[in-house]
């Protein structure tokens, strides 16, 4: 069983969306029947540190938390990070290859348009920022 | 002067699919939610190197039969993409890619790079096939 610590300060929702996701490291190869890899621990601590440390930052800047996204099996051993929320849809992937940047696109189902690859070990508090708006 | 066209032996020529038509795919359950509705992680290419989205195309399939092709049939689920809308889709195209191999005169690659926008566009396009026309009653068990 995965033991990432968490941190003590963060919503409720949040910690349960992550503890949820440890079945995500319960897939084993082929778990789909069509040939897709197991999980890395690592890539599953990645998606959370991205999404723990940037969910706490937004709540000490604007006394905000994100609603918690649903952690996700993503293709060949990446795992996506899915928010629809208030009228705003946001995946972030993060890919099996720790070297490889995040992708990420949202919308607000019209012309409000964020798109583009995230270096996860940077301060990306405004993209959970743009879902509250 | 008429162009020459290299039609194979076999006759399982590309064709040129229509905007209107529908392209199946199969989506296993591993990939649905507790809604059983496809995951964003559902639309992906196969295989990662090389391959496209693998779907099939209504003119040579029915929605049972892109189900039977299935390894486990009873694990999956079809749904169903209408190609104009699919084509619609930034850095995504479709190819007619017959696949004598496996008998299916449908196969359909849809080509393009995985990313999170065409993830998301995907998840907003298809429609579940019901399962009633997947398997008729009286079919199963």
């Amino acid at each position: 069983m995965a033991s990432l610590q968490l941190p003590t300060y963060l919503s409720e929702s949040i910690r349960q969306a992550i503890e949820e996701s440890r079945r995500i490291l319960d897939l084993k190869d082929n778990w789909d029947d069509e040939g897709s890899p197991a999980y890395e621990e690592s890539t599953w601590a990645r998606a959370l540190d991205f999404l723990t440390l940037n969910a706490i930052t937004l709540w000490r800047h604007r006394a905000v938390w994100v609603c918690a996204p649903r952690i996700l099996p993503g293709p060949q051993g990446s795992i996506d990070l899915h928010w629809r929320t208030g009228g705003r849809e946001l995946l972030v992937n993060i890919p099996a290859s720790l070297s490889e940047p995040a992708d990420f696109y949202g919308d607000n189902g019209s012309c409000n348009v964020i798109k583009g690859k995230l270096d996860t070990s940077e301060d990306n508090e405004w993209i959970l920022l743009w879902l509250t708006r | 002067m008429v162009d020459q066209i290299e039609v194979p032996s076999d006759g399982w020529e590309k064709e040129e699919i229509p905007d209107d038509d529908f392209l199946f795919m199969r989506v296993h359950r591993s990939f649905l939610d507790s809604e059983d509705k496809p995951i964003p992680g559902a639309f992906r290419n196969r295989p990662k190197v090389g391959g496209g989205m693998s779907t099939d195309w209504a003119k040579y399939s029915t929605p049972e039969d892109a189900w039977r092709r299935a390894r486990v049939p009873e694990d999956n689920i079809v749904i169903r993409f209408i190609a104009g809308q699919v084509r619609r889709v930034p850095g995504r195209w479709i190819e007619h890619t017959p696949d004598r191999k496996r008998n299916n005169r449908a196969h359909t690659d849809v080509w393009g790079e995985e990313t999170a926008e065409a993830r998301v566009r995907f998840g907003r396009i298809y429609q579940i096939v019901p399962l009633d026309d997947i398997s008729p009653i009286g079919d199963s068990q």
